[in-house]
């Protein structure tokens, strides 16, 4: 069943493993997970984004948002590094703030998607019965219906949907497919012997979820996560460009459509629309090589393959010559 | 009695989504005829109002009358007429568009599978070896480019700037759509823009997916057995490993698929495609309920139907499936 | 993507005229022997509306259809530039009589369908009574002010009105497209349901080939006024802006209503003899105060905000230039020049300070956090609405607020979707609103009837003054040049004395055309007629005026 259910959402999102180690040292994990050189430069790479987000405001130049106070189009320069938009915005400074915002974003989604995502996955799979057969269903229901068309169409209830709504949008359509993930792995834990134990020992659903179950479950949840900033990043960027929502806060998607709609590729303003898009690129390839990372080290078949010593190896030989002599 | 089981779930899963289908439009503010007149910008005058109302046939029947309405039309095939592109219905729009998005989507699916999964396969039983070493990261930077924004400079640079491809639509203006090589040929020539886009940035999941599954199939036992056996490599790589691995990939796929009957809303719009997914963001913004119903339910039955294909594959494919979880 | 959101075109027509002005009639194109596509004549490519794909429908009476067929396929009795001339189409006079309620109007004879029956006062007989039978078709509710269409005899067709309205005849015979009786008869049930995929009309072009990426027309063989210039039409599908400003610039359009940024460099620049544009001022871009808010209804207030708007700042920041300052008259000048009263101002003052003196003298006395407040404790905090995405709009929005934050009145901008700001202004839910009003006719009271009569649809700020309203009721009871005018002087005065709405620049009318085939397209100095391509009816004058290079 697990495979089956594997990721069924967007197919660039990176895949997830499928079997886990039922205990997980911690600590050796991360040392682990540090190990990886296409994790570390993930971790870099979205290093560098955080800390532009956090320092934001003594990064920025100017008023990101100054309604053309500075001379439209220019080039970069030494005053503007990154050049000037057509309405006559400091793109660096623009840069610096839409960073934090699409960020945030990108993490406030995760934070609900996968919330959501273990909340229902994770119990409705452990627990069974009528609970999940509801769960399940309704999970099945919103798979079926198209995204990015539910997307817009949610978006239009809301006036002026600023970063929060778009969150929540993006928040509350997303969990499906990471939930559906989750409960099938969460099915196999009914019968394993260390829940029937905790079971046994009076322990509540919830505590033993809590013990027991999700600490076994720790990196595909935190794979989930991963995505899931992705896909709230990716997602901003895509109603920002259909120009859904405020246009006045400053996010890499707004940037994108700002740009397409001051006509900046053909102008030739290519400062104007790399920048964001590189950024967003730079951000998902982290994300991706993160989650890959983690992947390679939580999951054991996923190591390198055991060399067999010579002695098995000549011994399958001569297993096989017997058979092929048979 | 598995399958019927399977089956009469299909069903209602159908008559879920298409009930959900019917109300979300109906929770929707505004009309669609408010909606004309604000698009027009001034073209339309309010004065309008009364023959619209009239020509729509906005109405203000309880939502159960509309409802039990929308399913017998449903049934007799009708799914209503459009209301952007008053009075033609909704199923000749549809019926314009849909084979542009199959063609189109339907084929850069399949490709990107296909290629996706052969670097994938390759790349794991070449395991950090060169070819892995390029492949993966190539990919996995394509695959985190914004789709659209990768369109627009490949319009740009290669349309707009250089010339070699055309700016937009699916075929030139005076041919009309023929099995002609002529026409074919014109038509490839349009898609390899949009195409590209679409390619370059879906194909790195598909290596990736199969190269996690490679790899898990390859530290098995009988692939160790089938190689101390001393079977020709491209034999284990092709037929003992790959065909194992492959199973979640086709999975996926075939939902992929299901997906690719949505169209993809930036790209036909970037390339002026004249495919579904624009009509459907087009009806959302117009509120052309009619329309968007229309899409939403194909869309939905086909989503379905590759689950339920998909379903019942693995249970050719998996007997163990049948036994294990027969709640789902 | 961003054209469905950039504001575009406003266009005029249904705005309305008056008979009896203009005496300006149409020229006959002369008649040139055959002429197919070749080198000198190439088919024109046409973009006035965009869509993803084109549907089998040319139905005139469809509203929102795409196609456009009114025109070009279809024709009116006349045709009333808001520019100024009057065209005879498939009418050729038209006089006033029973105290201006009946309106004779004689056909042109010799005409015939493009499928070579010949045209008749009973088509346009038929027409009308159609639009009675089913009032889906009446899309300008003409029979909310007619009482009757019958044949006067011959070719004679009498219209017999409720009340004298003179001004809404322009309506009546201007906007509607007649059909032929011996197809339109014919059809079973609604005919606003029928696609009409088969068009047969009395225009100087007829429908060729369709798809959905592109349909194009040729000209019509019979058609009475001989053979347009350009021999074929073609319009393709074009989804966005994105793509239509490429193919604009890249030059695969001869004729477009794109709104551009830059278009000196991007358009003009690439081919400085063939690539023009025109932007003519077609209306205003107004703030609508809600009358019913009691602040709002003070005028001082109105005229203190008006004062501090720096209009110039406007058009070049969030206009890109495109958008002249506007006057306070309500007049759209200078095509409504003739119409001005002698001695009226036509420059607004832009003084902050004289804002501030003003509200101080209407006791608005400045509070905490610099936001004044009225006599009865309100703080002046206003919301003001423009639709989410129409990004000249939005940023007028901030530049407002800005301006208006000096002379201490607090603008909370807000950014509704389109619809629900449509709504908003319908049934009035708002404090102030971007939004175009005063359109430009073929004279100003059409525009000044939509949004100052008590009761109309377009009335958003709900103004009722008597003065007005009377001013009004004169104009349209009234077929001679010199009691309108008087009466339009009122209604200037009265605008500039209440400011009902508070003008900002002048909303214009996008359109580019290329001289490298054909000339005497509309421009500044030859305005014959409305220049985008998707008005209706004008986009047929100017087919038919526009004549070839070689």
């Amino acid at each position: 069943m697990s495979r089956q259910d594997a990721n069924t959402m967007e197919p660039q999102s990176p895949p997830d493993a499928r079997s886990r180690a039922p205990k997980p040292q911690w600590l050796q994990a991360i040392r682990q997970v540090f190990k990886e050189p296409k994790a570390v430069i993930g971790f870099a790479i979205l290093g560098i984004f955080v800390i532009i987000a956090i320092f934001a405001p003594y990064l920025a130049r100017f008023d990101p948002m100054n309604e053309g106070a500075l001379p439209p189009l220019t080039p970069p320069n030494k005053t503007y590094w990154f050049g000037t938009t057509g309405y006559g915005d400091d793109v660096y400074s623009q840069w610096i703030y839409a960073t934090r915002t699409s960020i945030c974003i990108g993490l406030e989604v995760a934070v609900i998607a996968t919330s959501l995502s273990v909340i229902l996955g994770v119990y409705a799979g452990f627990k069974g019965g009528k609970v999940d057969a509801v769960v399940n269903w309704v999970t099945q229901v919103m798979l079926v219906l198209p995204g990015y068309p539910l997307i817009i169409m949610i978006s239009s209830y809301i006036p002026n949907a600023g970063s929060q709504a778009i969150v929540w949008i993006l928040g509350l359509t997303s969990w499906p497919a990471a939930a559906r993930m989750k409960r099938a792995q969460a099915m196999t834990f009914r019968t394993r012997d260390f829940i029937l134990a905790a079971r046994l020992g009076g322990f509540s659903d919830f505590r033993t979820v809590c013990t027991e179950v999700l600490p076994n479950m720790v990196s595909l949840v935190f794979n989930t996560f991963i995505s899931m900033i992705s896909w709230g990043i990716f997602g901003e960027a895509f109603l920002r460009f259909l120009g859904i929502g405020s246009t006045r806060t400053p996010s890499w998607g707004n940037m994108l459509n700002a740009s397409q709609n001051g006509n900046a590729m053909m102008e030739g303003a290519w400062w104007w629309f790399i920048p964001p898009g590189l950024s967003i690129t730079m951000v998902i390839l982290a994300l991706t090589l993160i989650n890959y990372g983690i992947d390679e080290v939580s999951n054991p078949r996923l190591k390198k393959p055991p060399k067999l010593s010579k002695a098995i190896r000549d011994k399958l030989r001569l297993q096989a010559a017997e058979e092929g002599a048979v | 009695m598995y399958y019927v089981k399977k089956f009469i779930h299909f069903i209602v899963l159908v008559w879920v989504a298409i009930t959900l289908n019917f109300l979300m439009p109906h929770l929707m503010p505004g009309n669609p005829m408010e909606a004309l007149v604000a698009k027009s910008q001034g073209k339309i005058s309010p004065v309008v109002m009364h023959a619209l109302a009239l020509q729509f046939g906005i109405d203000n029947k309880p939502l159960w009358q509309k409802y039990i309405d929308y399913m017998t039309q449903l049934l007799h095939g009708n799914l209503g007429v459009s209301i952007t592109y008053y009075p033609v219905d909704v199923k000749t729009v549809i019926g314009q568009a849909l084979p542009w998005t199959l063609i189109l989507v339907g084929v850069t699916t399949i490709l990107a599978f296909l290629i996706g999964t052969l670097i994938g396969i390759v790349a794991a039983w070449r395991r950090n070896k060169l070819f892995d070493s390029i492949m993966g990261p190539i990919w996995m930077f394509l695959g985190s480019v914004p789709q659209f924004w990768l369109a627009l400079l490949l319009l740009y640079y290669f349309a707009f700037k250089l010339g070699w491809f055309p700016e937009m639509h699916s075929y030139n203006y005076g041919d009309s759509p023929s099995w002609s090589l002529k026409f074919l040929s014109d038509a490839v020539w349009h898609s390899i823009l949009p195409a590209c886009a679409l390619l370059f940035t879906t194909i790195g999941g598909w290596m990736l997916a199969m190269r996690n599954n490679m790899i898990q199939i390859i530290s098995d036992d009988f692939i160790a057995y089938a190689r101390a056996r001393g079977l020709r490599p491209w034999n284990i790589m092709m037929v003992y490993a790959a065909r194992n691995a492959i199973l979640p990939s086709v999975t996926q796929f075939a939902i992929a698929l299901g997906y690719a009957v949505g169209g993809q809303i930036l790209i036909e719009e970037i390339f002026s495609y004249p495919g579904i997914g624009y009509q459907l963001a087009q009806a959302v913004i117009t509120q052309d309920y009619p329309l968007m119903q229309g899409i939403f339910f194909i869309i939905a039955v086909v989503m379905l139907l590759a689950n339920f294909v998909v379903d019942i594959l693995y249970t050719r494919l998996d007997p163990r499936v049948r036994t294990e979880g027969a709640s789902a | 993507m961003n054209r469905k959101y950039v504001r575009r075109t406003i266009s005029a027509s249904s705005a309305a005229a008056v008979i009896g002005v203009a005496g300006i009639f149409a020229a006959t194109p002369t008649f040139a022997a055959s002429q197919a596509s070749n080198a000198n004549h190439p088919p024109l490519t046409i973009l006035a509306e965009e869509t993803s794909a084109w549907t089998d429908n040319f139905n005139p009476f469809a509203v929102g259809n795409l196609q456009t067929p009114n025109g070009t396929i279809y024709e009116a009795l006349f045709y009333f530039s808001p520019t100024g001339p009057q065209y005879n189409m498939l009418g050729t006079s038209m006089t006033w009589s029973n105290h201006n309620k009946t309106l004779t109007v004689t056909v042109r004879s010799g005409v015939k369908w493009n499928d070579g029956t010949p045209f008749s006062a009973n088509d346009v007989i038929f027409t009308y009574n159609l639009l009675k039978k089913y009032p889906s078709l009446d899309t300008n509710a003409i029979w909310k002010s007619l009482k009757s269409v019958k044949s006067a005899g011959g070719n004679k067709v009498q219209f017999n009105f409720v009340s004298a309205q003179v001004p809404f005849a322009q309506i009546v015979v201007g906007d509607v497209p007649i059909v032929p009786q011996h197809i339109w008869s014919k059809i079973q049930g609604d005919p606003s349901k029928w696609t009409d995929p088969n068009p047969v009309g009395t225009g100087p072009y007829m429908l060729d080939k369709f798809s959905a990426q592109t349909y194009s027309l040729k000209y019509n063989p019979v058609y009475w006024g001989g053979t347009p210039a350009a021999p074929e039409l073609i319009y393709p599908a074009i989804p966005s802006a994105q793509p239509a400003n490429l193919q604009l610039t890249s030059g695969q359009l001869d004729w477009a209503d794109e709104f551009l940024q830059n278009i000196d460099k991007l358009y003009v620049a690439k081919a400085p003899t063939t690539n023009h544009y025109y932007f003519p001022p077609v209306a205003d871009l107004d703030i609508f105060p809600n009358l019913k808010n009691p602040l709002l209804a003070n005028v001082a207030l109105r005229k203190a905000i008006s004062d501090a708007i720096n209009r110039q700042q406007i058009d070049t920041v969030g206009e890109f230039g495109y958008e002249a300052p506007s006057n306070p008259t309500g007049l759209i000048l200078p095509d409504e020049n003739k119409w001005l009263k002698p001695g009226l101002s036509t420059k607004f003052t832009y003084s902050v300070a004289e804002a501030n003196q003003l509200l101080d003298k209407a006791g608005f006395k400045m509070g905490p956090g610099g936001v004044r407040v009225s006599p009865s404790g309100k703080k002046l905090s206003f919301n003001l609405i423009a639709p989410n995405g129409w990004t000249d709009w939005n940023e007028d929005e901030t530049l407002i607020a800005q301006d208006l934050k000096q002379i201490g009145i607090q603008i909370n901008v807000q950014e509704p979707q389109q619809t629900d700001w449509s709504n908003d202004l319908l049934n009035h839910q708002f404090d102030l609103a971007l939004e175009s009003g005063n359109f430009a006719g073929n004279t100003p009271f059409e525009g000044f009837r939509n949004n100052f009569y008590p009761g109309m649809q377009s009335n958003y700020e709900q103004f009722s003054d008597p003065v007005m309203t009377k001013a009004l009721n004169q104009f349209q009871a009234s077929a001679d040049l010199a009691t309108q005018k008087k009466a339009m002087y009122t209604m200037e005065s009265e605008f500039e004395k209440q400011l009902p709405v508070i003008p900002l620049v002048y909303a214009a009318e996008w359109s580019q055309y290329s001289t490298k085939y054909y000339t005497n397209w509309p421009s500044a100095k030859n305005n014959y007629a409305d220049p985008s391509p998707a008005t209706a009816f004008s986009n047929g004058v100017v087919l038919t005026h526009i004549k070839a290079v070689h």
